[in-house]
Formats: structure tokens, sequence, C-alpha cells
């Protein structure tokens, strides 16, 4: 049984680990520069965009490190007829706003990342700008957003920690009963 | 990757912190473990032992945060060896490093016996462990996960979707942790088949692995998408990265099978190995004292905290952050974002006394600037009359806290730095006035709201200012720990140490700790909630289930924790809009002066009485002394409720008051540099799961003393236990439903 405990403890650290993921949304090869766009989730939804950008030099493939690169979205089109709230975390972002994209918030350092906020499902644009040197140029991306998830359904697996332990407590309780009954 | 820019490649590192914090606690709960095992059985675990699992912990943890995982979805080669690290080299190392006992040694013993201890003694869950490990089993399961994996389908879907991929790593660690266990056969577990059989286990594993390899290797096109359509960032194409994965899949991924099969098999053909003369003959070395821990005896930190001036200089501290605040709040900037009475008081100071809270006790009354002022005070002022003797509970501290949250709420305090500025104010003047005429720490004990939220709160704190030993206490005559000495002030809260029981009252100011001539008062670890659970006659208290004022106060602290929440969530400010346009901005005031004296005081009255008679139908027990005693259990329910809470404001607003600074030294000409007020806000992703965990345990723990004490009351707990577990579970749905709106975030985060 100590197997179990030691298994399940080793099993507990790493669990809960983000990989890489998210899908890619376009390459745009412009000024001797080739733009390839990565975004998650997948699919896109309502809330927070993950937009990450490798930049590289054509035709080397050089990744380039030195470009200033921010992005925005755009609702295309009429509002959605259904007001959709945004996950709490997702105010602290002004929408609409003009983000720069850095290193800093992507896991990859040849990436540059950003995080947009998509307040209502539909037909959106996302714009890149760059600026490397004297070149300068921006871009647009469709994108087509879905409705939020329900956060139960995002989160339903840390509630159901609950049930799963006060079930552990109740075997717990049973297997200790049985150690007490006289043979 | 010839021609990327290394700096970019090597820094592609992520703290993620959850597995952080599983991998660390993991190490540090080995490594308390072996260190005793280690005094009593050197021979069994060597310092070898503790290095070969440390060593597979940063294994893990280069696997999955290193540039490894940052580049795996774009090489199928880096991808690789991160698997290879998961499977072939972290498992055998953690294994090596023996670590059951280890593991279980280094829990607290507590929760070792009384929680672990009737799984691990169970026959049939040992009969399930024995068959996890047994060589049948995990060796075919091992080869099934690695082959399953390996499909494009499923390969593809870890590579979009990150929770996926965190399956897929699961599956590597764990079926490579049971395929490796007959290998290593960890002591003290004993091996199901002759040790030559784990000879054709192995190469049995490297035939799938040769086969698996040469099948990448020579397959001809690109077996999944993802790396086909993936940036060219190195001068291999798809193909070649393919080729190359399966080249490092076959040549040190054998090698791992190898080797161990090689040291089996020279080992079954070498003679017996004698037992080392110190195994047979030396008896096994007494098992070291296990003291709790003492803050006060910790490296660095004990020292520090024992200094004389460590409280009056944190107090200081303190103080002039106070000023500063107050300062700006009336002459600063009427805007709550950019001034630091909108931003220190609400988001940082609650904020880190929640964490001070969590992880030691309260630190913020060891820290008060208000006390500190009052000491300064106490020289001009004579201190001579006793505390009104009708006013020696807590109910003016009860109707104090109930109007601080209601003037938070419905006078919009965050958003106000000169209302902030004034009630700072007003502290110092009280605090200075209450203890300037009363003797003792009378602000303290009967009067200052943000004292008692504290107190509530570190009723679950992991630590108590309490004696190191009983026994010590049992001969003493002069008791200076309460009644101070000559040089030293005794507890001006009347918390007598020997009979001082959990931290209600007790603001951490460390008088006894100096006062005591035996140096017996520590602060020390406790297993938190313990004394709720008990209710034992405490100094100064008594027993909490007669005390309704206390119960009273744990009940504002828990329902204004949800009515906190609730008066910033988009559906509640919308109703609020609502009522305000349709009964015009005074009548809408009253009412919700109504709803919030329902919410917090009304309602609570009225759960804890209809739970309180159910429970006393139940139990034959007393109605008062039953749903006093009862509502102090809901402390742990509403902390996690602050703690959810505050978290986010913490998060959200951390990184403020740099700006604030900025702006405060160009106000007063110290400065040139222009304030960037676009403060990143380092809400993480995963802060709404946090939030969910801090619910989660603060549940768990009021149910748990619910049940302990309904079980101490009679033998039939369940119709004692299941109004309180209703009302706590109701609480709890509420506490997620709000996590999960929309909140307005008070300053710091887009000022004007």
């Amino acid at each position: 049984m100590r197997r179990l405990l030691a298994i399940a403890l080793l099993l507990a650290a790493p669990a809960l680990l983000r990989a890489d993921g998210g899908i890619t949304l376009g390459q745009i090869d412009r000024d001797g520069l080739r733009v390839t766009v990565f975004a998650a989730p997948v699919p896109i939804r309502v809330g927070p965009l993950d937009v990450t950008l490798l930049v590289q030099e054509i035709p080397s493939n050089q990744p380039v490190t030195d470009a200033v690169i921010s992005c925005s979205v755009q609702k295309v089109g009429p509002p959605s007829p259904v007001p959709v709230r945004l996950p709490a975390w997702c105010s602290t972002i002004a929408p609409g706003a003009r983000i720069p994209a850095t290193a800093v918030h992507s896991r990859n350092k040849l990436l540059s990342g950003a995080y947009l906020p998509l307040t209502e499902p539909g037909s959106w644009e996302l714009r890149i700008y760059i600026t490397r040197g004297p070149t300068s140029f921006s871009a647009s991306l469709p994108l087509d957003v879905a409705a939020p998830q329900q956060p139960l359904s995002t989160w339903w697996p840390l509630i159901a920690l609950v049930p799963a332990a006060i079930l552990l407590y109740v075997w717990r309780a049973f297997l200790v009963r049985e150690k007490r009954r006289p043979i | 990757m010839t021609g990327l820019p290394a700096e970019s490649v090597l820094f592609s590192w992520a703290f993620e912190p959850v597995p952080a914090i599983g991998l660390l606690a993991a190490a540090v709960v080995y490594f308390l473990g072996w260190r005793n095992l280690h005094a009593q059985v050197p021979w069994r675990f060597p310092v070898e032992r503790l290095v070969s699992f440390l060593g597979g912990l940063a294994v893990i943890f280069v696997a999955l945060a290193s540039p490894l995982d940052a580049f795996a979805g774009w090489l199928l080669v880096v991808h690789m060896v991160q698997h290879l690290l998961l499977t072939m080299v972290a498992p055998p190392l953690l294994l090596l490093g023996w670590p059951m006992l280890p593991l279980l040694s280094g829990l607290p013993r507590g929760f070792a016996r009384e929680g672990l201890a009737p799984f691990l003694t169970s026959p049939a869950l040992q009969r399930f462990g024995r068959f996890l490990v047994h060589p049948f089993f995990a060796g075919p399961l091992f080869i099934a996960s690695n082959l399953v994996w390996h499909t494009p389908a499923l390969y593809e879907l870890a590579l979009r979707f990150p929770g996926w991929h965190q399956v897929e790593h699961v599956c590597f660690l764990g079926t490579a942790i049971l395929f490796w266990w007959p290998v290593v056969q960890p002591w003290p577990s004993r091996p199901a088949l002759p040790r030559w059989a784990m000879i054709p286990y192995l190469l049995a594993a490297d035939l799938q692995n040769t086969a698996l390899a040469a099948f990448l290797s020579f397959q001809g096109g690109v077996l999944y998408q993802t790396y086909a359509l993936a940036p060219r960032i190195s001068g291999l194409s798809a193909a070649d990265d393919q080729a190359g994965a399966g080249a490092v899949m076959w040549v040190p991924g054998s090698i791992a099978y190898l080797i161990p099969a090689g040291i089996i098999a020279m080992r079954y053909l070498s003679p017996r190995r004698r037992r080392h003369p110190r195994e047979l003959q030396a008896p096994r070395a007494p098992a070291p004292p296990r003291r709790r821990f003492d803050l006060l005896r910790a490296p660095v930190v004990g020292p520090v905290m024992r200094w004389k001036y460590f409280r009056p200089v944190l107090q200081s501290v303190m103080f002039a952050l106070a000023a500063a605040v107050v300062l700006d709040g009336l002459f600063g900037p009427q805007a709550s974002p950019v001034n630091l009475a909108g931003v220190l008081p609400w988001l940082h100071w609650s904020g880190f006394s929640a964490i001070a809270l969590l992880a030691v006790g309260n630190l913020f009354c060891m820290a008060c600037p208000f006390t500190f002022a009052r000491d300064l005070g106490r020289k001009i002022f004579p201190s001579t009359r006793e505390w009104p003797r009708t006013l020696r509970s807590k109910w003016f501290a009860v109707a104090l806290l109930a109007g601080f949250f209601w003037a938070y709420e419905f006078l919009n305090l965050w958003d106000s730095p000169w209302w902030t500025a004034w009630i700072i104010v007003f502290y110092f003047a009280g605090a200075v006035l209450v203890d300037g005429i009363f003797k003792n720490a009378s602000y303290c004990k009967y009067v200052c709201p943000i004292g008692q939220f504290n107190f509530v709160a570190s009723l679950v704190s992991p630590m108590e200012v309490r004696v190191r030993e009983a026994d010590v206490c049992a001969s003493c005559k002069t008791h200076d720990c309460i009644q101070g000495n000559s040089s030293q002030r005794g507890c001006e809260l009347l918390l007598f140490q020997p009979r001082k029981s959990g931290n209600m009252d007790c603001t951490f100011c460390l008088d006894c700790v100096k006062a005591c001539p035996h140096d017996n008062v520590g602060i020390l670890a406790v297993a938190p909630g313990r004394d709720l659970v008990a209710d034992p006659r405490r100094s100064s208290l008594g027993q909490f289930a007669r005390r309704p004022d206390i119960a009273a106060l744990v009940l504002v602290f828990v329902f204004s924790a949800f009515a906190n929440v609730a008066a910033m969530v988009a559906p509640v400010r919308d109703l609020e809009d609502a009522v305000r346009r349709s009964l015009g901005p005074q009548t809408a005031g009253l009412l919700w002066f109504v709803v919030f004296v329902f919410s917090v005081v009304v309602l609570p009255l009225a759960l804890v009485r209809a739970c309180g008679w159910i429970s006393s139908v139940g139990s034959g027990q007393k109605l008062p002394s039953l749903a006093s005693g009862f509502s102090v259990a809901l402390a742990p329910l509403g902390f996690a409720m602050w703690a959810a809470h505050i978290s986010f404001h913490l998060f959200s607003g951390v990184l403020t008051p740099w700006p604030i600074l900025l702006r405060i030294a160009r106000d007063l000409g110290l400065g040139t540099a222009v304030p960037d007020w676009n403060v990143p806000a380092p809400v993480f992703d995963g802060l709404p799961g946090l939030q969910i965990l801090f619910l989660n345990v603060g549940l768990l723990f009021s149910l748990w003393i619910y049940w302990r004490k309904s079980l101490a009351l009679t033998r039939r707990a369940m119709p004692v236990f299941l109004p309180w577990a209703l009302l706590a579970t109701a609480l709890y749905a509420a506490g997620i439903w709000l996590i999960f709106q929309p909140i307005d975030i008070p300053g710091g985060i887009n000022p004007p």
C-alpha cells in the first residue's frame, strides 16, 4: 500500500502542468519578414486570447527578436445580440487596446506574446503591427470566436475534489471500523 | 539549432506555480523523512538516496519547465527528449531514492497516522498495490501507453490541447514509475518474480522501443501534421526531425533498458553479496526526538524575530507607510488608482495580511502601526482605568466590524482616498485615546475591527504563540508571561500562556516570549483548527460554546466575506443600478442598508438558529451553547472566501504602487520620471482554480470540524451534523457562483 501512496505523491506533482498548445492562425510574408501567428485557446472563445507571433527573416528562416510588435482585436460586424459575461480575470484588460507583444508574455522566448480580450462571440479581426528598423507594416487576420465555455465546464474537476475528499474520508472511516471489529 | 539566438532559447523557461510547488513539496517531505531515517539507519538511507530522489524531481522539472517544453511543439526531436526524461530517467532516479518510507516519515505525524494509515494497512489495497507493480501488469501497461500515445490522432490531440498534453505526461510518468518499480524494487517492497525475470522484462520493453523508433525513423512521410506545419527554425526538415526523434528513441532509449538489464545479469552471475557488518551488528539508532516546528528557533528568522527591537522596527515601517497613505490620501489626487490610499490599504495590506495568516498567523497585529502610536502616547497619558465591565465582551467589536464593512460597501471607501486617510487618522486617535485612558490593550481586545478580523482569521492559522513544555510552566511561580516583570510587560490581552489555546485575541506581540524567564514560549506549529474541535476552557476567553459574542463575531466575519464579494459582481451591481433608477438614490440607499443588515445580521442569525434547533433536537444539547459552538466552525470557510477574494485583488493590483511612487516623487519635485499607468496585472488564467481550491479547503475544513464536534456530542452524529453541513455547503455554492461572476476592480488597473 505504501507503493500506492508513493506513486500518488509522485504523480500529484506534475499533474497540473500546462503544455504548449494553440493553433497556427496564419502566416504573413511581407518586406522580407515572415510572421507566423499562433493563438490559444482552441477553439478560440470569448475571454482572453493568447496570441503569440514568430517573426523570421526570409529566406534564411532566422528568427527575429528585435522587432517591435503590438496587436489589437476589433469586432467585425454588428454586436452580438446576447450579452456575454466575461470571466472575472478578463476585466483587467481594456478591450480594443493596442497591446505590446513581448517575449515576457510567452514561454518560448523566440515568440512575442500578448493577451487580448474577446468580449463577445462572432467575427473579429486580429491586427498586428510590426516595426523593425525602417521596416514597418501592419496586417490583419480573421478570428472566428465561439461563445465562452461555462465556467463550471472548465472548473468542475476542481469542484469535484470536494465530494472525492468526502468519499475518501468515508472510506477511511469504513476501513477503521473494519479493523476495530472483533474477529 | 544553428543560427538561433542562444539567449532566447536558453531563457525559454516557464514557471508554473502549481507543478513547481508540487515538486518542491515532494522534495521537502522526502528530505524531512530521509533526515529522520538517515539518523536511524544510515546504511539503508545514505546520502545517495537523497541525491537520487532529488535528482529525479529535478529531471521532471527540467522536462516540463525548461526550453525542452517550449520547443517541443516545433521539433519532434526535442519532444522526444522530453518524453525520454519523463519515462526513462526520472522514474528510476525517484525509485532509487526508496521513496516510500521517507515520504511517509516526512509527512505530519497526525496526518500519516490518522489519515493515511487506514489505507496503507488495508489488505485489499495492499493487494491492489502489489498488482499495480507486478511485472505482468506494469510492463504491458507501459508498452501500451507508449504505443497508444504515439498514434497520430492522440499525439496531435496532445499537441493541440494543453489539457490532453498534461494527461499524456501523467500517463508517461505514471506508467513508467510502475514499469521501473520491479526493476529497482525499492526497499521495503518485495519482488513478485525472481530477479532474473527482469532481464526478459527489460528486453521486451526494449523490443517495443526499437520497433517504434524504427517506424519513426524509416516511415518516410511526416507522421504528425503539427510538425509538418510548424515553422522551421533550424536546418532540419520535418522528415529529418522525425528521423532524428526516432534515433533519439532508439539509441539512448535502448541504452536505458540495456544497462539495467546488464547490471542485473552481472549481479545474478556474481557471487552472492555478503551483508555489510553494520547491517548485521549495529543496533538501530534511537529515533531523534520530533519537536514541533518553532518559528522562533528557526535559522535566521528566529534570531531576527527575537531581537529586542524587531517589533518596534516593524511597527515604525508600517507607521511610516500609514503616514504616507494619510498624506497622499488627504493631499494627493482624489482618484483611487493613482493614490497610495486607494491602493496600499485595500489591495496590498489585505493581501499580504491574508498570506501571513495562511503561512504563519496574525503578523499584521504584530506590525500594527496603531499600537506603535499608542505606545508613544502612553508616555503622556496615564491609562489608569479599567475597561468598563459591561463592555468586556466582543459585542461592541461585532457592531464596529459590521459598521466597518457597511461603510466599505456603501461609502465606497476603496474609491475615496480622502475617506481612507481619515479612517486611518481615526484609527490612530482611537488607539491612543482608548489605551491612554484604559489599562492593558483594551483597544485591541474590545474595539479594533481589524484586530477582530485577524483574530477570527487566525483561528485557522498553522502557528500559535504557546508554551513549549507544559512541565516548565507547572513549576513556574512568577507567571511573568501575564504579570510581566521589571523589564518587560506581560500579556496585555490577559492570555495566560499555560491555559492559552488557539489564536483568538493573540496579537503576536511576543511580550510573553520576552517576559518568560524560562524561555518557554515560542511560535509553534499546530494542527490548524485543533482548538475549534476540542473547544477547551481558554484563558480570558473560556469556551466558545459559552460565548455568543464570539459566535456573532465569526458570523459577521463569514457572511461579510460573501456579501463583500457579492457587492462587487456584475449581476448584483446591475440590480443595484436598476433599483437606484427606479426608487431614486436615497430610497435605494436605505433599501441597500436594509439588505446589508439582513445578509450580515438577520440571515446568519436565522440560519444558525434553525441549524442549532435541528441539532439540539438530535443531540439533546441546549440550543444556545450548541449554536455558539458550531457557529465558530464556519471560520475556515469564511476565511477561505476572504482569501479567494483578496487573492484576486492582490494579483490584479500588486504592481500598482510603482507608478504612484513615481507620481509622488514628481509631485514633490524629487524626480522627473513620468509614471506609466499601464501597469501589467499578473492575473494568471489559473486564478479561478486557486480561488476554488481555497473554497474547497475551507469547506472541507469546516465540515471536518462539524463532524468531529457532532461525534463528540453523540454517537448518532448525523442528525447533528447534517444541518450545519448543509449550511456550509450552501455558502460554498454561493462562493463558487460569485467566483464565476465578472467583478469590478477597486482601483489600480485602468486609472483615468
